[in-house]
């Protein structure tokens, strides 16, 4: 400011307007003008920080995104992550890549970094990237409390302590940015966990894939809903309204279809029809919604009687069968015996869980429903295996002869004491490695908790592993 | 709900930060005790995407360097630059390669992109008042101070 002055001085009082206006530019405008000599005080402003990934980072996260197996029910984030291609995010996508994608890479990314100490990266850099990595953590710990199934006081509780933690670690990160709209309202959520019950009951979700149908449905370049147009003396004869009368009619006819074929009292005739109806229109089965419907949709026709053709039985592999004598024999199931022969299935929904043999399916979608994570008891934790073999058998109970689905699975072997695993330090998170090893084959009943698992190699054989349970 | 117009609509809305709605007829419905924060949209959609893109920052780098000015385009942008600069509208003819290579020629230091690219116009108005602040052209500056008020306005802004 003073190198301008001095350039002023001559008739500094006829031009008193510029002094003035010179006085009131705003700091940022010293940094800027070319022969201000004390040009170093600027302020660290936070864009000096804002950091952006680097390209190899960027490409480093994309190929992450691209080898991790996922069901095909989630929406993965776009491979092109990060550019400008990818165009805008859903919402379900955002959500897989907090949940998953984007954590996994950043711990892969930034621990090596911070193990290798390449010289030329500063220690500042390492530093910043533990802390947002840190904030990561907790935004996904604050949603994974929000987002769950179930809600109590306990939940909204460890929702509003994660998202208070990630606000602060925002402050520090970016101690000169002011928090946004969003990072406000997100204080709110937890009273209303606690007031509406879980969020997947009065999120957007719904809405929106309504939204969507309405704008695909096809109206023959009728202006329904333009009053101005329909009063136009051309567009007289269309009566107002008819438009909305005609798509409100048969969406109600819609829902009470469905709700007809989930209702007790459904006649026989219609509900075995009900599968022609899955198969025209149940075929999209991603995001978010349809799990949701899927999850809480009931599954009350497990007690059907199993109609069987012996014919289809084949053999069961001589390794699978040991296991499953050595299975009969720790575990009695009522009316049910080990026999050499079973039916066989590539894949097989359990609870509407689409869970597929390890074999099958083609090059890139193999082992997408074969990863799977289930409970060896009641109590334990979670553990991940490869599926096998999928069988059913009868079993006698009531009266009358049941299915009885049995899974040939080997366990993901836990890593050995030579790698260490970064995501101890994140316990809530719920990724970890796993050695890519198998173990013996072992036999899982049906009926014992199993759920879905997202999977992304780590390094050479090892694996990390991350259970996908919806409905906790 | 006294606008008439969408411009209107949008300078009321600048200036109080609120939006009419039409439930607010409704005499017992008070929008900040009554609206429900939507989960999907405010923790996926916002939350998520804000900590993705800048706390991150997962986003491709936009080209911020121009390419380099041809030669025979800094031969003519020196030949502005030499006659001397009064209107902005003197440099509309150079390319903004050229401008950044004036810029670059004359020490006018040009404010942090942030990554982005600069804009034309900030870089017109830093040249305009380095020029002026060179010649000690007093009575040009306070003439064209408006250009340094627009400029300084994209740098706050």
């Amino acid at each position: 400011m003073d190198a301008h002055r001095g350039g002023l001085t001559e008739d500094v009082e006829e031009n008193a307007d510029a002094a003035a206006f010179a006085d009131a530019l705003p700091s940022t405008y010293e940094n800027v003008t070319v022969d201000n000599p004390s040009a170093d005080t600027t302020v660290p402003v936070d864009c000096d920080y804002y950091r952006r990934l680097s390209k190899d980072e960027l490409e480093q996260i994309q190929q992450d995104i691209s080898n991790t197996i996922r069901p095909r029910w989630q929406s993965g984030p776009p491979k092109q992550l990060g550019t400008k291609g990818c165009g805008k995010l859903k919402a379900d996508q955002w959500r897989s890549s907090i949940e998953f994608d984007i954590p996994v890479s950043l711990v892969k990314l930034w621990s090596e970094m911070k193990s290798t100490g390449e010289s030329g990266i500063d220690d500042k850099i390492i530093d910043r990237n533990g802390k947002t990595l840190d904030s990561t953590m907790l935004l996904h710990a604050a949603l994974h409390w929000a987002t769950s199934y179930r809600t109590s006081g306990k939940h909204a509780a460890e929702y509003m302590k994660y998202m208070r933690a990630y606000l602060a670690s925002l402050r520090d990160l970016f101690p000169n940015t002011d928090l946004r709209t969003c990072h406000h309202n997100a204080l709110f959520i937890g009273e209303m966990l606690v007031r509406f019950g879980p969020i997947h009951g009065w999120w957007m979700f719904p809405f929106e894939r309504i939204i969507g149908l309405l704008q695909q449905i096809n109206i023959n370049y009728k202006m329904g809903m333009d009053y101005n147009f329909s009063l136009h003396p051309l567009f007289a004869y269309f009566s107002l309204g008819e438009l909305e009368i005609t798509m409100l009619k048969s969406f109600c006819a819609a829902a009470n279809l469905r709700a007809l074929v989930q209702s007790h009292g459904c006649p026989d005739i219609i509900q075995s029809c009900a599968h022609l109806l899955d198969d025209c229109y149940g075929q999209d089965q991603r995001g978010t919604l349809m799990n949701d419907l899927r999850t809480l949709g009931d599954f009350a026709d497990q007690e059907k009687p199993w109609d069987y053709d012996r014919q289809k039985f084949d053999r069961i592999e001589p390794l699978v069968h040991e296991a499953l004598v050595r299975f009969s024999q720790s575990r009695s199931i009522e009316g049910w015996t080990a026999e050499t022969d079973a039916l066989f299935h590539k894949e097989r929904e359990i609870r509407g869980l689409k869970i597929a043999e390890i074999n099958a399916g083609a090059k890139n979608t193999k082992g997408r429903h074969s990863i799977i994570f289930f409970q060896p008891t009641t109590d334990a934790e979670l553990v991940p295996a490869v599926v096998r073999k999928i069988f059913s058998m009868p079993r006698h109970q009531n009266g009358c002869e049941q299915e009885a689905i049995f899974l040939a699975i080997h366990r993901y072997k836990p890593l050995s004491d030579r790698v260490a695993d970064p995501f101890t330090l994140y316990t809530g998170f719920g990724a970890r490695l796993w050695s890519e090893e198998l173990g013996p084959v072992e036999i899982i009943t049906s009926s014992q908790k199993i759920c879905h698992a997202v999977s992304r190699p780590w390094e050479e054989g090892v694996r990390v592993l991350c259970a996908i349970d919806r409905v906790s | 709900m006294a606008a008439t117009s969408k411009t209107e609509q949008n300078q009321i809305f600048k200036k109080t930060g609120v939006r009419w709605s039409e439930l607010l007829r409704l005499t017992y419905w008070d929008p900040t005790r009554s609206i429900v924060v939507d989960g999907m949209h405010n923790l996926f959609l916002n939350l998520v995407k804000y900590h993705m893109e800048t706390v991150v920052g997962l986003r491709e780098e936009v080209k911020a360097v121009f390419p380099a000015a041809t030669r025979e385009e800094m031969v003519e942008a020196r030949k502005v630059w030499a006659k001397g600069l009064t209107r902005e509208s003197q440099l509309r003819k150079v390319k903004v390669p050229a401008l950044l290579g004036l810029c670059a020629e004359n020490e006018v230091s040009l404010p942090n992109p942030q990554g982005r690219r600069l804009k034309r116009s900030v870089i017109l108005a830093a040249l305009m008042v380095c020029h002026i602040s060179v010649l000690s052209n007093v009575t040009e500056f306070s003439r064209r101070n408006h250009a340094a008020k627009r400029w300084t306005h994209t740098v706050v802004d």
